[in-house]
């Protein structure tokens, strides 16, 4: 379980995240999202313990985020971390090696599922292939909690199936996945709650159905009609 | 495959009630694990699919015997999505104006002109 209670985080002339309090119980897939510069990296660095927050507080299981909470979070940052010069098979066994919750029956079934060509360089990769790389790293983890920065990120619509796929297999059902994202289109069928962030706050958190049945519309409609004013 | 601005888990009970009716699960119905992974759908979804088909009395689940069809109930169900959908037919016909006479007789020609391409397949 997540629990945010007042959650402010100041940089230099702005503030990032502006007054956030919200809970995600166990066992749910949230879509967080929101525009460009809304806040939604922020949030995810200050769960996984990147950040401090200027107020306020996260907790992880009860737990400030620090070195225990790092264990049982697997983060995917956005941008692009991953060396050039090494082999995709080398970086694997190094992550492999690093975490102690890392599960081989499901790095396999994600290395099928995402289609990793493990003898290349990671610099050989495209960057939707790169983008897949990492989520392998990630969801090959048996941690509690993922929190994924735009997985969509150089992924063509027609590969997106392959992504939700990926995720959906490799959840057990008691996780919480946190999935970060500009686009709502075509993924919004795997969230059972979308967080929409606004300029650092909170616009709308809910069940994904209840809000269809709310608004008799898709996530990806309220989300434009929230946004565009 | 499904509509946004649809509860999913609408969606897929109603798409479950159809494969029910069309006989597709005899007895069993799959896990929600599966069906999750068939419809790439999050489980949870489908778990509040399945928990409203329980609700309605379409479908049974026991502690180790899974999921399973109620087949005291399937012929109910079966008129009832027949029904629904002849209504709604009907309701879009009567919107273009169409009376109960017109609509029998547009039917009838539907109907022969179906048996009459039937006629021609068959004798290809």
């Amino acid at each position: 379980m997540i629990e945010i209670k007042n959650l402010r985080k100041q940089f230099p002339g702005t503030d990032a995240i502006d007054g956030v309090t919200l809970n995600i119980p166990d066992g749910v897939v949230v879509g967080l999202a929101g525009p460009n510069g809304s806040g939604k990296t922020t949030l995810l660095k200050l769960i996984f313990g990147f950040l401090r927050p200027s107020y306020g507080k996260v907790l992880v299981d009860g737990e400030k985020p620090g070195f225990w909470t790092k264990s049982i979070v697997a983060y995917t940052p956005e941008i692009d971390t991953l060396y050039h010069w090494m082999g995709v098979r080398e970086i694997i066994d190094w992550y492999a090696s690093f975490f102690e919750d890392w599960n081989n029956t499901k790095e396999k079934a994600l290395i099928k599922i995402l289609n990793i060509e493990e003898w290349k360089k990671v610099g050989e990769l495209s960057k939707g292939f790169r983008t897949r790389l990492k989520l392998l790293l990630s969801l090959s983890r048996d941690a509690k909690i993922f929190l994924l920065d735009e997985p969509l990120m150089g992924i063509d619509p027609s590969s997106r199936e392959k992504i939700e796929k990926a995720i959906l297999g490799s959840i057990s059902g008691k996780e919480i996945v946190i999935f970060s994202t500009h686009i709502v289109k075509e993924v919004e069928k795997i969230f059972d709650k979308v967080i929409f962030l606004k300029k650092g706050e909170i616009a709308i958190y809910d069940d994904a159905d209840t809000l269809r049945e709310k608004y008799g519309k898709g996530i990806e409609e309220i989300f434009k009609e929230v946004f565009n004013d | 495959m499904f509509k946004n601005n649809i509860p999913i888990y609408v969606q897929i009970s109603d798409l479950i009630k159809k494969r029910i009716v069309r006989n597709e699960y005899m007895q069993v119905l799959p896990t929600v694990r599966e069906l999750a992974m068939e419809l790439n759908v999050n489980p949870n979804t489908v778990a509040r699919a399945y928990r409203e088909l329980e609700r309605q009395g379409i479908i049974k689940t026991r502690v180790g015997s899974g999921t399973s069809v109620n087949s005291n109930k399937k012929e109910n169900l079966k008129k009832e999505l027949v029904m629904e959908a002849v209504e709604n037919f009907l309701l879009a016909l009567r919107e273009l104006g169409l009376g109960s006479k017109t609509i029998k007789n547009l039917l009838e020609e539907v109907y022969d002109r179906d048996k009459e391409s039937e006629k021609t397949i068959s004798r290809d």
